[in-house]
């Protein structure tokens, strides 16, 4: 197991260098440039970013950047001339707002869409099943920000029960911690459609397709009643596809945000790599994409380490500390060992 | 003998978008305590059909029709499993009728310990504590002749080949001393020299535990080898019963004849082997009379109108073709099967 992790973790450092190369190039790429000030002359710009080496060759721009990088100097915004380290003004700043909702969402996602995909599973072709089936289909085919606009178009403009916008809060200007709160409902329900549909259409399928195997006629054929079949053997093995997924449904979060933010006026990080992006900040863009790369591939070990420890096929593959070839022989060493002792081999 | 299961005019279809199936069409048969009665017949004759009927494991889409189906207590009581309670059925299922399947690389879950898989049912069944039926799990294993078996409690399928996984599979099924073990093809998925240990475990295991067990196989040579008695299936129906010396060597129905006549053995040695010619009957819309005799040479024109009943031939063998009726032409079945018969008076089939 340990091997296996230490494996995955120096892949993800191969993962962050490409995925932090391949978008300078293309900020690079991006037309434009930080200094956006329409009082700036040409020369007057080009100056200034002379002055930033925003005109040197890439090859120097990205060395050179890619040194900071390796001190963990990512860097900060050049407009507002803070060279600060973006990490400390921004994403420490701006991440939990984001982490709150997103995280919420995703568990919202995750219980409801396991909770109803099961029940469709089980209670196959009722109502119940075909109305999870249609609703899955919507919510993975209409993108959240229509959802967004619907909700604030009913429950903010029409009913007047939520705030149309998010408000941080803040007494001198009476808006109470439950205003605040009040104006996460909206955006969390958007962003968590997609992973409520995305899940229960999974779950289910996962678990018709369990229900059908030879093991489950098996543990019925034991006596065993339907609830102590169901949990006791059916769930886990659907379940083990469908963790799979909920890292990427984490990561399908991070681009919902990008929009919700800006839909709700969030002042999360999301919302501030728009900002960049448009700005042409390309440090403090990268840095915000590097920290949700980073995220990503993190999440995604988690979530393969998770799946090691519920299926067992995976644990024992994984779990040896001799090399490949090592475990090969190994296993082969076993098989014979095994069969000869189960009387398998005739001599 | 003491009867232990009576199959009485069993009728089970499946409702698909075709219409309805007719898998099971009035099949009767009954089990004795001890015996193991084959069951042979063509892919989709309905033989897993009918022993899931049995244990009321048939797809969502399945129903029993009509026809009961008698399970005998041993306190002498009789329950008819067609019209059970669920509950009731749970106590049934595992504790007095268990099944093996034709897979063993899929009929164990694959994130349980073995172990666990065994003790389930003594757990269930048994009024046992869990250091018991530990206990009696272990002796389970190594009553299905796998070695290391406390080590083994705690592996996964994943670590046991195909034919170890069986005989877990089988300790499985007799962890509670079934009066019944139903074998769903349990070799048809392993190597030939796999096949022949499995089937000396059953043999020998049943033996052991006086259970009676109902073997479905494709393989005439397992029967002949296991069977006392066999039941031919065709299209739905049982269209021959006997012992195993009346089915193999006093076969009456054209079917079995056939059967018997494509099956390579020292009678038809050198020959080119018989195949019976078309295809099995549409179970959507089962003909009228014999299902066998669009595909017979020895169908009588009432075999096409009328379905034959069961005539009796003897106390112990019966058939389902007009062939047998006083009133019959008398035709000859073929060579292959004929000098089969002759053997009977020499060979003594055990
Ligand atoms: N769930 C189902 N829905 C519809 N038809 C079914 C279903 N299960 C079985 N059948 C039909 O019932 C008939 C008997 O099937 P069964 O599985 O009993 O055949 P079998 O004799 O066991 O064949 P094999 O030797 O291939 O195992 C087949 O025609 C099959 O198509
Ligand atoms: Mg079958």
């Amino acid at each position: 197991m340990l091997r296996y992790v230490w494996n995955r973790i120096l892949m993800i450092f191969v993962t962050l260098f490409l995925i932090l190369t391949i978008n300078f190039l293309l900020l690079y790429l991006m037309p434009g440039s930080p200094f956006q000030n329409p009082r700036l002359t040409p020369s007057q710009r080009e100056r200034i970013e002379d002055k930033y080496g925003l005109n040197d060759p890439v090859l120097v721009q990205y060395g050179r950047y890619m040194y900071k990088v390796s001190k963990l100097d990512f860097g900060g915004t050049i407009a507002t001339n803070t060279y600060d380290d973006i990490f400390e003004e921004y994403i420490i700043d701006r991440l939990p707002l984001t982490a709150k909702i997103g995280g919420i969402a995703l568990i919202i996602g995750t219980v409801i869409g396991i909770t109803f995909g099961a029940l469709a599973a089980i209670r196959r072709n009722s109502w119940l099943d075909n109305s999870v089936t249609v609703l899955g289909v919507i919510g993975v085919s209409i993108p959240s920000f229509v959802f967004a606009a619907i909700l604030q178009e009913v429950f903010a403009i029409n009913l007047d029960w939520l705030p149309l916008f998010y408000r941080e809060a803040n007494p001198d200007i009476g808006h109470s911690l439950k205003d605040q709160n009040l104006g996460m409902i909206m955006p969390i329900i958007a962003l968590s459609v997609l992973p409520i549909a995305s899940i229960m259409r999974y779950m289910r399928t996962e678990l018709v397709e369990v229900f059908s195997s030879d093991y489950i006629l098996l543990a019925q054929a034991k006596g065993l009643s339907k609830p102590a079949v169901i949990f006791k053997h059916a769930i886990r093995n659907a379940l083990i596809p469908v963790i799979t997924i909920i890292g990427p449904m984490a990561i399908n979060l991070i681009a919902g945000s990008l929009v919700i933010e800006r839909f709700f006026n969030i002042p999360g990080l999301s919302n501030s790599l728009v900002t960049f992006t448009l700005a042409k900040e390309t440090y403090a863009t990268l840095a915000i994409n590097f920290f949700y790369s980073f995220m990503y591939v993190t999440v995604i070990l988690i979530v393969d380490i998770l799946y090691g420890v519920i299926d067992p096929r995976i644990r024992l593959a994984s779990n040896s500390k001799l090399g490949l070839i090592g475990k090969l022989i190994k296993s082969i060493k076993r098989k014979f060992q095994s069969d000869n002792a189960g009387g398998e081999v005739n001599e | 003998m003491e009867k232990l299961l009576e199959v009485k005019n069993l009728n089970v279809t499946f409702e698909t978008h075709g219409g309805t199936v007719q898998a099971i069409r009035d099949v009767s048969f009954d089990l004795h305590r001890g015996e193991t009665l084959a069951v042979v017949g063509e892919s989709g004759s309905g033989k897993s059909v009918m022993t899931k009927s049995v244990m009321r494991l048939l797809a969502d889409n399945g129903n029993i029709k009509h026809g009961e189906i008698l399970y005998h207590y041993e306190d002498g009581t009789i329950v008819d499993i067609a019209k059970l309670r669920d509950g009731e059925m749970h106590k049934i299922r595992g504790a007095e009728i268990a099944m093996v399947f034709q897979d063993p690389m899929t009929s164990l879950n694959p994130t349980m310990t073995i172990g666990k898989q065994i003790m389930e049912p003594i757990m269930k069944h048994q009024n046992l504590s869990k250091k018991d039926a530990r206990q009696k799990a272990i002796e389970l294993i190594s009553m299905v002749k796998i070695d290391r078996p406390t080590k083994r409690m705690k592996q996964y399928p994943h670590e046991f080949s195909g034919g170890m996984r069986q005989r877990i599979v089988i300790a499985v099924a007799l962890a509670c001393n079934p009066n019944i073990l139903i074998c769903d093809e349990p070799t048809t998925a392993l190597d030939v020299t796999i096949q022949a240990q499995i089937i000396d475990l059953i043999k020998e295991l049943q033996q052991q535990t006086k259970a009676a067990v109902i073997f479905i196989t494709h393989d005439l040579g397992v029967v002949a080898n296991i069977a006392d008695r066999v039941a031919v299936m065709y299209a739905g129906k049982i269209c021959e019963i006997g012992t195993s010396s009346d089915v193999f060597y006093t076969p009456a129905h054209p079917y079995t004849w056939g059967l018997l006549a494509s099956k390579p053995n020292t009678d038809n040695l050198g020959e080119k082997l018989y195949s019976i010619p078309g295809t099995p009957p549409n179970l959507l819309d089962p003909p009228k009379g014999d299902a066998f005799a669009l595909r017979s040479n020895y169908a009588l024109e009432l075999d096409f109108e009328e379905q034959p009943p069961m005539f009796k031939i003897s106390d112990t063998h019966y058939a389902a073709t007009w062939l047998l009726h006083p009133d019959a032409p008398k035709v000859e079945p073929p060579k292959v099967v004929q000098r089969r018969g002759a053997k009977k008076g020499v060979t003594n089939n055990g």
